[in-house]
């Protein structure tokens, strides 16, 4: 659709290890706080409920929407960050 | 509907299976999706309206997405209950069964597109809405969101009309904007210094004049360990020499060049 920006391209070059909620593309500052609020302190956790909805689209932003309201650019961004993510690390 | 809350983990994968839906593992952060999921295959199935038939009225709001009727304890989307509106509005007027149904599809599908989160109609914008909606009879008020917010487009993007990318499809940049200078500022700067240079002719031929010259002191230097440029340099004022001898005496050799590198070589 649109190219990356640089957070997605940062997040997709190595394992994410313990980077913070923010570090997702689409995850700023708001919906970060939002998330971690939930529980999804750190990538990996987000990282498990998209493995969890079988790394589906809708399923997943559908879910980011009633986590954090994130609008639909947002769920994009953060779903195809971690799509990419997976295919080169997983 | 009640039944979809009151199924077990395995009875709604079962459910979702039978609609063609291969879910996922069904625990606590993915219940709700895939209840939802399996709400909008069945109303999207079933005539809804023998459903709401029943409980005309007295729907509200319960959790943020679902509807719950007072009376009979139906659950539904508030998709439905739009259409629902419609469908009762449309009654009312006596209109015939089969409109009825017509007219409870018809804004059932765009609205479903328009409230997905798979919404490709980033630049949709919301005037196209409202004639979509003044096209239809007996239409709610406004179109439906799924989550009511004002100002913003049901996937909560607010949109605006973009404006046409300079130079792209077909548009090119003197004819849009015709206010615009045709040239950058940077392009004039350089057409500028272009004119007070000296002409790009004499600038060759000075700079091949230098190459030459810085040349033949290359070739000159006594310590180059080039072969072929001595004897080339050799050969040739030996030619010079050769061509004055034989021009004195009888005819030398016909080609005096190679004679002189036969000497050169040799001495």
């Amino acid at each position: 659709m649109s190219s990356t920006s640089q957070k997605h391209k940062d997040f997709v070059a190595e394992p994410m290890a313990e980077k913070k909620v923010t570090a997702l593309a689409g995850i700023g500052d708001a919906l970060g706080r939002r998330l971690e609020e939930r529980g999804f302190d750190k990538a990996y956790v987000v990282l498990g409920q998209f493995l969890v909805l079988k790394k589906d689209e809708e399923l997943f932003r559908d879910w980011l929407k009633d986590t954090c309201s994130a609008n639909s650019k947002q769920q994009g961004d953060c779903y195809g960050c971690l799509r990419e993510w997976c295919d080169s690390f997983l | 509907m009640r039944d979809i809350i009151g199924l077990t983990n395995d009875e709604l994968k079962a459910t979702l299976l039978k609609h063609g839906v291969k879910a996922g593992p069904i625990v606590a952060s993915t219940r709700a999706l895939y209840e939802r999921r399996l709400a909008k295959l069945l109303h999207s199935y079933g005539p809804e309206e023998t459903a709401l038939n029943a409980c005309p009225s007295s729907w509200t709001m319960g959790t943020e997405f679902r509807a719950e009727c007072e009376e009979c304890g139906k659950v539904t989307l508030p998709q439905v209950l739009s259409t629902s509106s419609v469908s009762l509005k449309s009654k009312s007027s006596a209109l015939s069964r089969s409109q009825d149904f017509s007219i409870t599809q018809m804004p059932d599908l765009p609205e479903f597109e328009l409230q997905t989160p798979k919404n490709e109609f980033f630049f949709y914008t919301p005037n196209a809405s409202s004639y979509k909606q003044s096209t239809k009879e007996h239409v709610a008020d406004g179109p439906t969101r799924f989550y009511p917010k004002t100002g913003l487009m049901p996937t909560g993007v607010a949109v605006t009309c973009r404006r046409p990318i300079k130079g792209a499809a077909g548009r090119p940049v003197q004819y849009k904007y015709p206010d615009l200078p045709p040239a950058s500022p940077l392009t004039l700067e350089r057409q500028g210094v272009e004119r007070r240079l000296v002409p790009v002719y004499i600038q060759m031929v000075v700079f091949l004049a230098m190459a030459g010259l810085l040349y033949l002191v290359y070739a000159c230097m006594e310590e180059n360990p080039y072969n072929p440029l001595l004897p080339l340099l050799d050969g040739a004022s030996e030619a010079m020499t050769m061509v004055m001898r034989t021009t004195e005496s009888e005819p030398g050799p016909a080609d005096p060049l190679d004679r002189a590198a036969q000497d050169s070589l040799s001495g």
